[in-house]
């Protein structure tokens, strides 16, 4: 397999990427030992983007959900020691997968927030390549053309605006974020230790 | 290439995978060689997690068009005018082609912390100073250097030891630079570059139209930045006009239009001899309250004068008594007919 198809992809940033923060919490929540929320996300990707069609499914929230709760308990079962207490939580998987509640809806809304922000955080010269490649939807080549630059520079432009926001998706999210005034020094706020702090 | 990322893992421990991923959808996104292929290939027949990251990468790349495609309504904008009553702006105010700030300043805060964003991308990061709708912000900066921001802007600052860098991203913004012969002043705006030594100058840099620099005193230097050839020297009173295929019109204009175009730094919009379709387009950047006028012909008139940038309800009963007019105020818009 060698990626998926823009189909796919845009399959899973319409319907998966706002649910990440949400799914995130649920899983840290549901912490178990030796399994790691980022490998769980990760082949629950897999997995979605592994599949023949998507098109039979209703509810991706909901589906993206299952597949991790069913990814856990695959990891349990290989794994000699199960808590009961993880074992018991668990069980609860299917109410947190049901249908989103407005105040779910209104997380996945920041989310969108957050990219806004990230977007705006971009250098200008990264973010330019994404609004030339994806706004304007020039091809690489003819991006670095428009700017002046090599196809190895747009190439690696967008390679760390996605890391950003790879990041932004995976560590971001309303709750983790304190509200910082533009005035103040972001140094002395370090909102993303507190984040991180948050997390753990 | 991840072994940098491993030894900060205090920083909030990126996933190394995710490296790889966003440098693998960055080479998909161009087309890979056969050698690359096969490449990629081992590398997510290796771990499931890879192929689960690589996808979860072309998403991320790829949300950028939803985004996009939420348009006004996301960034925050319920009241703007709608389609054909603005008719500068674009049929959808994107979040990427502009709504920045409108969008940064729903979001608040910073996402990146100084040494989480050298990691991304090198370097300082920026400091963002937005306005909302309806506000205007005087941003006074380390070398005495003054920003005013106009209504609903977004701008970002960064100064180094050798230079200093402002970006508009959004809006419009006057600058008074203070003089400092060392480190040359300069505003990134969409395309172009402004530079400057010490001066004063508007640059507005709004969706859908070409950025523009208004020089209110000095001299400024005005380049695409992509094509060295395009750039321009404008004096006082002078306008610079960014045209498609890297083109700079240069213009003269009169001290009174200087005037005029920057009175929004009172808090007051000045308008000579505009129809009531674009002054009633102006006022929607200053609030949520819209000027529906139906009537072609009276959305047609021509008006003068001076008024205050957040009261369109008082802007439209002035225009009503001098032009025989009935206004209707109803929730979020003022109404302008003829009986």
């Amino acid at each position: 397999m060698t990626g998926v198809s823009q189909d796919r992809a845009a399959w899973l940033a319409r319907n998966v990427l706002p649910h990440e923060a949400a799914l995130r919490a649920w899983l840290r929540q549901k912490y178990v030992l030796g399994v790691e929320v980022d490998d769980i996300v990760q082949e629950t990707y897999a997995i979605l983007a592994g599949l023949e069609s998507v098109a039979a499914i209703r509810n991706p929230r909901s589906y993206a959900f299952q597949t991790a709760h069913s990814l856990i308990l695959a990891h349990l079962r290989r794994s000699k020691i199960v808590s009961i207490r993880s074992a018991s939580d668990l069980e609860l998987a299917g109410a947190m997968a049901d249908t989103p509640t407005p105040e779910q809806v209104a997380e996945d809304r920041d989310e969108l927030a957050n990219v806004a922000r990230v977007l705006s955080e971009m250098p200008p010269k990264v973010r330019e390549v994404f609004l030339l490649r994806r706004v304007q939807g020039l091809s690489q080549r003819e991006t670095a053309e428009r700017l002046g630059i090599s196809e190895n520079s747009v190439e690696k432009r967008i390679s760390q605006g996605i890391r950003a926001l790879l990041w932004a998706f995976g560590r971001g999210g309303k709750r983790a974020v304190k509200p910082l005034r533009s005035d103040e020094n972001p140094e002395n706020g370090a909102p993303w230790r507190r984040r991180d702090k948050d997390s753990e | 290439m991840t072994s940098a990322f491993e030894t900060e893992a205090d920083l909030g421990r990126e996933n190394a995978i995710d490296v790889m991923a966003a440098a693998w959808a960055a080479r998909l996104d161009r087309g890979l060689s056969a050698a690359e292929t096969a490449e990629l290939g081992a590398w997510t027949a290796a771990d499931l997690r890879h192929q689960g990251a690589l996808a979860r990468a072309q998403a991320a790349f790829a949300y950028l068009d939803r985004a996009k495609a939420l348009g006004a309504s996301f960034t925050g904008e319920s009241g703007s005018a709608p389609e054909g009553e603005h008719p500068a702006a674009p049929s959808r105010r994107g979040l990427l082609t502009g709504g920045l700030a409108a969008a940064a300043a729903a979001a608040g805060g910073v996402m990146f912390g100084p040494r989480l964003y050298n990691r991304f991308f090198g370097g300082e990061p920026p400091q963002l100073y937005t306005s909302k709708k309806g506000e205007i912000k005087l941003v006074s900066l380390t070398d005495e250097s003054v920003l005013t921001l106009n209504t609903h802007s977004l701008v970002a600052v960064n100064y180094t030891g050798e230079r200093r860098g402002v970006e508009l991203m959004d809006g419009e913004v006057m600058f008074s630079v203070a003089k400092d012969q060392a480190r040359p002043f300069s505003v990134l705006a969409g395309e172009l570059e402004v530079r400057a030594v010490g001066t004063s100058f508007m640059v507005r840099n709004m969706a859908g139209l070409p950025p523009e620099v208004l020089v209110q005193e000095g001299m400024v230097d005005v380049v695409y930045r992509a094509q060295p050839a395009s750039l321009v020297r404008a004096a006082a009173n002078t306008r610079v006009t960014a045209e498609s295929g890297a083109r700079l019109i240069k213009a003269s204009v009169s001290p009174d239009t200087v005037a005029r175009e920057t009175a929004w730094r009172q808090g007051m919009i000045a308008f000579e001899g505009v129809s009531l379709r674009t002054a009633a387009a102006e006022f929607s950047r200053y609030s949520d309250t819209r000027i529906v006028i139906d009537d072609v012909a009276i959305a047609n008139t021509t008006i003068t004068g001076l008024f205050q940038a957040n009261n369109p309800a008082g802007f439209s009963q002035a225009v009503a008594g001098s032009l025989g007019l009935k206004v209707e105020m109803g929730p979020g818009f003022v109404r302008l007919y003829s009986e």
